[in-house]
């Protein structure tokens, strides 16, 4: 029951998602309590072990979130499998308070939760890195054409304009 | 009146023999006083025939032999005349390799047989009647004949170039042909019509102005003295004028009437009434042919002017012609016009000349100057229609017009001198105001107009062409054929024909202190441009245009490797050495610099092979270099395309990165989407 109601949750948020204004709040608090009602016990799992998420969502101001999405994500992902076995013990309180107890768990929750909010934040400075070498590999090319252009034809050397390629 | 003196001999130089046409050789330490009627003559002989009795008579600066009589005469010995065989360039002693003398152009002819006439060995003798006639008149006359049957004049006919071998032996006519007609004839054996030109331009005249030069050498052997001696020359031209010639020149003399008669008829002052060669051959007949000349007009009252007082219209002539200012003066204020009508009594010519003093107010367009002249010029023909043409003091013939120019050379040339300069510019504005169509037209009883308009037409343009293919310094070398070019570069070396040019420019390359200015100057233009083709002419038009050192060597390393291509000289080192130095600078409009390397070494082989035409071939390939043109624009779009993407790529640093924060956040959101999509189905099947 509770891992109904969470599962209710998510797909609440989700439709949340698409209303938008002050009745998309409305909408939303709806499905939650409703969610929470029906499945307590699967809520607090998932509020619990997705806590970095929720906590990224709160601080995250960027425009489309993207902190948080990534690590609700890694949450969600590390959450399925407590979910699962929350749903499979029964959905109930015990059941959930056995999985919470579970330090390991939560650890390993919270980690793969930081570890996605890692990703997010090198993966964009990874993609930099290349393009920038891309970049620089191009302009020296380019360059080695014209040195070869002004060897042939006698054509001036172009102006001083520092390393375009390295800054930026 | 005194006796030209002849050029002095050169100074004692080693006996060297030298060659003219491969064939004569001229022996310049063995000078012959006054074989050379004026000029420095030396022993010459022949060395295919062994002849020894020749003499080379050498050629002054600046006043060219005669090129028509040369070509005429050469063909064939006369009889009576020194006639000329060859004519060529011969290096002075003290000439060699590093300049020195130079050379002098020589005419060879035969030597003449005994001595010159004048001054007399046995003093001042008058010679017989029968003397006269048989020695002198007879075989002057016949050698005469003989030139006038090849179109040719003498024009050197008195005492001092007049020879025998001895008493009672005929006279032979000396050597004329190495200078201008009559340049050295004073002005008593000239008649006033020659006399007051320049002496380099008084042309060849007619075979009648020898019969008047041979009337007064018979009268001077006949008087045994030289008439009117002590007079300069204008006092000699304005007696003749004032009183006829026979009056001023035989005067009260007492002379045999057989003589007397001939030298009346010989003195003529119409040309066309003196005896011509074939009846002086036969002196009594030609004693026996009287023409009726009526004589001048003399006024009543004379006309003062500067230069004396004036009794007929010649002498008026004169002395407008000498005094051009003063003459134009008194006829523009009617002085001359009532003169003439009321002391001389000729209205007719009086009417004449007012048309003229009219024809100058229509000539006004022309600066007052010219107008002037022009009336001057138009007055003293219509005065005088023997007179020659006359220019602000000047006379020269027509065809007297080239030597007179030639000695006439512009101050700083050799020979030239301020004088010379004031007389090549009045010549010039003579040429450019067309004078000599003026004179025709005012005279056109004495010749043909048409002709001579035609001619001063052209003489026009050729004075106004621009550049160095114009001017009177083209002009000095098309009137005179043998005239040698007088650029300085040329270091001494007679360059007379084209085909003389490239060896002397070789020569004069040698010298490396010539390779600091361009081989053509101004001289040389013009002597190119005289002795041309026509598409010579817009080269040299080329080589004033205000452009690089490197065009103007460019224009004339075409000219010159036009020269080697079509004289089919084989290689020139020191000129192309030259002519390297000044064009290698017009490499730089290569724009390839592998080519452009290529190319140097290319012109640098056919500069030490001497080769001008394959060196202005490696220098002017249209096509190549339209191709080099083409391909450096190409590699001036390239570069600025590449300029572009270096700037894109310089400042896309912000764009660059913007991007990569999306595609990471795209990655990681990937990443996690699979992550949770794994975990959300091993959840299910668990």
């Amino acid at each position: 029951m509770a891992g109904k109601q969470a599962g209710m949750a998510a797909g609440g948020k989700a439709v949340g998602g698409k209303v938008g204004g002050g009745s998309r709040l409305w909408v939303q608090g709806l499905v939650c309590g409703t969610v929470i009602a029906v499945a307590a016990p699967s809520v607090l799992l998932v509020a619990v072990l997705g806590l970095p998420g929720l906590l990224a969502l709160l601080f995250d101001r960027e425009p489309g979130r993207p902190i948080a999405r990534n690590v609700l994500l890694f949450g969600a992902a590390v959450a399925m499998p407590s979910l699962a076995a929350l749903w499979h013990a029964g959905r109930d309180w015990a059941a959930c308070l056995d999985l919470l107890s579970d330090v390991g768990r939560v650890a390993t929750a919270w980690a793969l939760q930081a570890g996605g909010w890692l990703v997010g934040e090198l993966a964009p400075l990874a993609v930099r890195a290349g393009m920038e070498a891309t970049a620089a590999a191009q302009a020296a090319r380019l360059r080695a054409r014209r040195a070869r252009y002004e060897e042939e034809w006698g054509l001036p050397p172009a102006p001083e304009t520092g390393e375009p390629a390295a800054k930026g | 009146m005194a006796l030209p003196a002849s050029d002095p001999p050169p100074p004692a130089a080693a006996a060297t023999d030298r060659l003219i046409g491969d064939a004569y050789a001229v022996d310049t330490s063995r000078p012959l006083p006054g074989a050379g009627g004026g000029l420095a003559a030396f022993a010459a002989s022949d060395r295919r025939s062994g002849r020894g009795d020749l003499m080379a008579v050498q050629v002054r600066a600046n006043l060219p032999p005669r090129a028509q009589a040369l070509n005429v005469l050469s063909m064939g010995l006369g009889d009576g005349v020194l006639t000329p065989l060859a004519h060529g360039p011969v290096a002075l002693p003290g000439s060699g390799a590093g300049g020195g003398a130079g050379q002098a152009w020589f005419v060879i002819c035969q030597a003449p047989p005994g001595p010159a006439l004048w001054p007399p060995s046995a003093g001042h003798r008058p010679w017989a009647e029968a003397e006269l006639l048989e020695r002198l008149v007879r075989p002057a006359a016949q050698a005469l004949e003989w030139l006038q049957s090849r179109h040719v004049t003498h024009r050197a006919i008195r005492p001092d170039n007049l020879f025998r071998a001895g008493p009672g032996d005929p006279v032979t006519l000396g050597c004329a042909w190495a200078a201008p007609p009559a340049l050295l004839q004073p002005a008593v054996f000239e008649p006033p019509y020659s006399a007051m030109c320049l002496p380099a331009g008084r042309g060849p005249g007619t075979i009648a102005d020898d019969v008047y030069a041979l009337g007064v050498v018979l009268l001077t052997l006949a008087l045994g003295r030289v008439p009117l001696a002590g007079m300069d020359d204008l006092a000699v031209v304005r007696r003749k004028l004032e009183v006829g010639s026979y009056a001023a020149l035989a005067g009260e003399e007492r002379l045999p009437s057989a003589i007397a008669d001939l030298v009346r008829g010989m003195l003529a002052e119409d040309p066309e009434h003196r005896p011509p060669p074939a009846l002086l051959a036969d002196p009594a007949a030609a004693r026996s042919r009287r023409v009726a000349a009526r004589p001048p007009r003399r006024a009543q009252q004379p006309l003062a002017m500067p230069v004396g007082p004036v009794w007929n219209a010649r002498t008026l002539a004169h002395a407008i012609a000498t005094d051009p200012e003063q003459g134009v003066r008194l006829l523009r204020n009617g002085e001359v016009d009532r003169w003439l009508r009321r002391n001389v009594g000729d209205p007719t010519l009086a009417v004449r000349l007012d048309d003229a003093v009219r024809q100058r107010g229509i000539d006004a367009d022309a600066e007052d100057g010219q107008a002037d002249a022009l009336l001057a010029l138009r007055s003293v023909a219509l005065l005088d229609p023997l007179a020659p043409v006359t220019w602000r003091g000047l006379a020269v013939w027509p065809d007297g017009l080239g030597p007179a120019l030639a000695a006439a050379l512009p101050a700083g040339q050799p020979g030239g001198g301020r004088d010379a300069a004031a007389r090549d510019g009045a010549l010039a504005e003579m040429l450019a105001a067309e004078a000599i169509g003026a004179w025709a037209a005012a005279r056109p009883e004495r010749g043909d107009p048409t002709m001579l308009t035609a001619d001063a037409h052209q003489l026009r343009a050729t004075v106004r062409l621009r550049g160095w293919g114009g001017g009177t310094a083209r002009l000095r070398y098309t009137l005179n054929p043998l005239l040698p070019c007088a650029s300085p570069g040329l270091a001494g070396r007679m360059v007379v024909r084209l085909g003389d040019l490239l060896p002397a420019l070789e020569a004069a390359a040698a010298r490396p202190d010539a390779h600091r200015v361009l081989p053509i100057d101004a001289e040389i233009g013009a002597f190119l441009a005289a002795r041309h083709e026509t598409r010579v002419e817009t080269e040299l038009a080329r080589l004033l245009e205000p452009r690089s050192t490197e065009h103007a060597a460019l224009v004339q390393l075409r000219l010159l490797a036009w020269l080697q291509q079509r004289q089919r000289i084989a290689e020139l080192p020191n000129l192309a050495a030259w002519l390297g130095e000044h064009t290698r600078a017009a490499l730089s409009v290569w724009r390839q610099r592998q080519r452009r390397a290529q190319l140097g070494e290319a012109l640098g082989e056919f500069i030490r092979a001497g080769q001008l035409p394959a060196m202005l071939a490696v220098l002017e390939d249209p096509a190549l270099l339209a191709a080099d043109a083409r391909g450096a624009r190409e590699a001036t779009l390239a570069v600025q395309t590449i300029d572009r993407e270096l700037a894109a790529i310089a400042t896309g640093g912000p764009a660059r990165a913007e991007s990569a924060r999306r595609l990471g956040q795209d990655v990681v959101l990937g990443v996690g989407l699979s992550a949770m999509a794994v975990a959300a189905i091993a959840a299910i099947l668990a």
